[in-house]
């Protein structure tokens, strides 16, 4: 996209451009791997999955982009290149406002958010320690993300301790987290109340990134919205619990209908 | 300033991996005795094969009990994932195979397992994967070992049976600059003692026999991914970044991320080789784990002791363990295990072959057998045990003299162990 690489990992499967496109969109500090119980599951049930790496992040070239509204017009492009009868944006965290802030831009059948908030305020101590590289930023997102079950688990790939691979997805992306977080901390919500797209919000009740009511309080100011609130679940509410994610998802994404 | 909300090591050792049955209630992870696991339905088994979802499916490939034990080390190794093997042997062939095929080169140090270096040297050149060996501490040797089919570099924290500490930051650096992995055996310090993956190691793995078990009632193994070496940059390793047609055409890396070792090592080399953990070892395993902190604690003060006493004594020629400051290692030791570095240590004995045989027949409270890291204090004599498969020349490479006695210190009292060497020592005076 413009002459610099953007890495789309379509779920294992060739894109099919006749089917409808779900884009996945990361957090900060993120790629397009913490989709992997979405990714391969939407490829594989008749959708077209697009589960990016946004610029800097994973294997996208950069320049990383300071704002969410950049990133929304970056999705936007992406869309544009990919073509498609109907595109769905889901995103998590940051990437559900990214996933917003399309929906603003262009029609899509429909935008879904996890884990989503009115605002995204950033702790001081977080900021600054992002933007000096320094551990402590991950392990205050891992601290505060992992609650509930997701603290020690047990995680559902077998084998696999979640907090470790979201640990070295944060370092391998330091460079950009700070950004990401700035970008975060810099949104506010605009008027919503035009925003006629059919929208999903899925909320994880225990938390403490960004809390239920704070995800509440933005779907309150979407038109048509549908709320899902998951029991217990922790900010990486996608991992955390993929088979009620998914269930709340795949139905949803089959009642869409093209813009 | 904010404090961060991660757990820490103690905590993990007993909490990660590990919840209340969802069932039953039980605290205690249960021994899920159970082959397979009835799916779902037919979509949700399909999703399962097509590793859409995550679940069980059958028990070589993954089990619950033995998932809760692979989560927790992972934790405390603090990689990304785990995968669990019928033995640390298993858990090296199953490193290795995911690595290399045909072709493949393994860098190793030379003061590795004479089990290693058995399968590094008679058997894997069988089904053409060779290995070069150098001295750990050797650096420049290790640089020039490596050639253009080298797919590793593998050495152990502490090497067995002399005691070398491995300067891990240093030998990943070299790996790291031939864009390659390292591999590190952390048998004998444990991930309580060190945590090579901090250092710059990619790769861990254990004979968790030995001190993540501590009892010495089970046999089993487990490699962690670390989820730090970027397969896809290096070029080297096309069974994580290719179409794999095991699995319609997956791309470990695309779809796995940084756990993209440890998915292929599961469901190619679990599934095909077969070597899995049974949830009654993973059982075992994760008690054993719950006390690691503890225990090592108990066995570096114990090993500390035994050495010093061994150092003054008469009877013994010479000591190896990183805790004692004449030991060539001590201060890299004190840089990358600052809690000690260990409890296994070896000596020489004066009156050699003859006189180890007899101290080995004296002891009373040590047991003589081949094992370590268990809660009972053991003895050894190598070069007629351990590494009694190897030749001369490796095992002098090795640093295995024919007087060498290795010891393993457990968790009796230090004054008993003492005395029992002592005594011993004494018996076996020329």
């Amino acid at each position: 996209m413009g002459g610099r690489r953007a890495f789309v990992h379509t779920g294992g499967v060739a894109l099919d451009r006749e089917a409808t496109l779900v884009v996945l969109i990361h957090g900060a500090g993120g790629d397009h791997s913490v989709w992997r119980y979405q990714s391969r599951w939407l490829a594989s049930s008749g959708r077209a999955a697009a589960a990016v790496d946004l610029p800097a992040h994973g294997r996208s070239d950069g320049p990383a982009l300071p704002d969410i509204g950049g990133m929304a017009d970056w999705v936007c492009g992406l869309i544009g290149s990919l073509g498609s009868p109907a595109s769905v944006v889901i995103g998590h965290s940051m990437g559900s406002l990214v996933a917003l802030e399309t929906a603003r831009r262009m029609p899509l059948a429909g935008f879904a958010m996890l884990s989503p908030s009115i605002r995204m305020a950033v702790h001081p101590d977080l900021q600054a320690a992002a933007d000096r590289g320094e551990r402590l930023a991950a392990d205050l997102i891992i601290g505060w993300s992992h609650t509930g079950r997701a603290r020690f688990g047990p995680h559902h790939d077998p084998g696999v301790w979640k907090q470790g691979g979201n640990r070295r997805l944060l370092e391998e992306n330091a460079a950009t987290l700070g950004s990401d977080l700035r970008a975060c901390a810099g949104w506010e919500a605009p008027d919503l109340s035009t925003l006629t797209t059919p929208a999903l919000a899925i909320l994880g009740s225990r938390d403490r990134m960004t809390p239920e009511r704070s995800g509440r309080d933005l779907a309150a100011r979407l038109p048509a919205v549908t709320l899902a609130v998951i029991p217990g679940a922790s900010h990486v509410v996608f991992y955390e619990h993929p088979s009620v994610v998914n269930a709340v998802l795949g139905p949803w994404i089959d009642g869409l209908e093209a813009p | 300033m904010v404090r961060p909300e991660t757990d820490h090591f103690d905590t993990l050792a007993i909490h990660a991996g590990s919840e209340p049955d969802p069932t039953t209630g039980a605290r205690t992870t249960p021994i899920y005795h159970s082959a397979s696991f009835v799916f779902e339905s037919a979509a949700h088994a399909a999703a399962l094969f097509n590793l859409e979802v995550p679940g069980h499916i059958y028990s070589r490939i993954s089990n619950p009990t033995v998932g809760v034990f692979e989560q927790r080390v992972a934790a405390l190794e603090g990689g990304v994932a785990a995968v669990a093997t019928a033995s640390g042997q298993a858990a090296l062939h199953v490193a290795i195979a995911t690595l290399m095929g045909q072709g493949g080169h393994v860098v190793a140090s030379s003061a590795v397992y004479g089990g290693t270096v058995n399968l590094l040297v008679n058997t894997l050149p069988r089904f053409g994967v060779t290995a070069t060996f150098v001295d750990p501490r050797d650096h420049t040797a290790i640089a020039a070992a490596i050639t253009e089919d080298t797919r590793l570099v593998l050495a152990e924290t502490i090497g067995n049976p002399v005691m070398s500490v491995l300067d891990i930051p240093a030998v990943a650096g070299i790996a790291h600059e031939a864009d390659l992995p390292l591999l590190v055996d952390n048998t004998f310090a444990s991930p309580y003692l060190c945590r090579p993956i901090e250092w710059g190691a990619d790769l861990v793995y254990h004979s968790a026999t030995k001190f993540l078990g501590g009892h010495g009632i089970v046999i089993g193994g487990v490699v962690v991914d670390g989820g730090t070496f970027d397969w896809e940059e290096s070029g080297r390793f096309p069974t994580l970044t290719e179409p794999y047609a095991g699995y319609h055409g997956i791309d470990f890396v695309d779809e796995f991320g940084p756990a993209a070792f440890a998915a292929r090592a599961r469901t190619e080399g679990l599934r095909d080789f077969g070597a899995a953990m049974s949830p009654d070892t993973a059982f075992h395993l994760i008690q054993g784990s719950e006390t690691l902190p503890v225990r090592m604690e108990r066995h570096v003060a114990n090993a500390i002791r035994v050495a010093e006493f061994l150092a003054d004594h008469a009877a013994v020629a010479w000591v190896a363990y990183p805790g004692l400051e004449r030991h060539p290692d001590h201060a890299l030791a004190g840089r990358l295990m600052p809690r000690g570095p260990g409890s296994i240590l070896a000596f020489g004995i004066v009156g050699g072959r003859r006189a180890g045989a007899r101290f080995i027949e004296s002891v009373e409270v040590f047991s003589h057998l081949a094992n370590v890291g268990d809660v009972r204090s053991l003895v050894i004599h190598p070069a007629s045990t351990t590494h009694q498969q190897m030749t001369a020349a490796q095992l002098a490479a090795a640093g295995v003299g024919e007087d060498l006695v290795r010891v393993s210190v457990g968790l009796e009292d230090p004054d008993d162990l003492i005395a029992d060497l002592d005594r011993a020592l004494r018996a076996a005076a020329p």
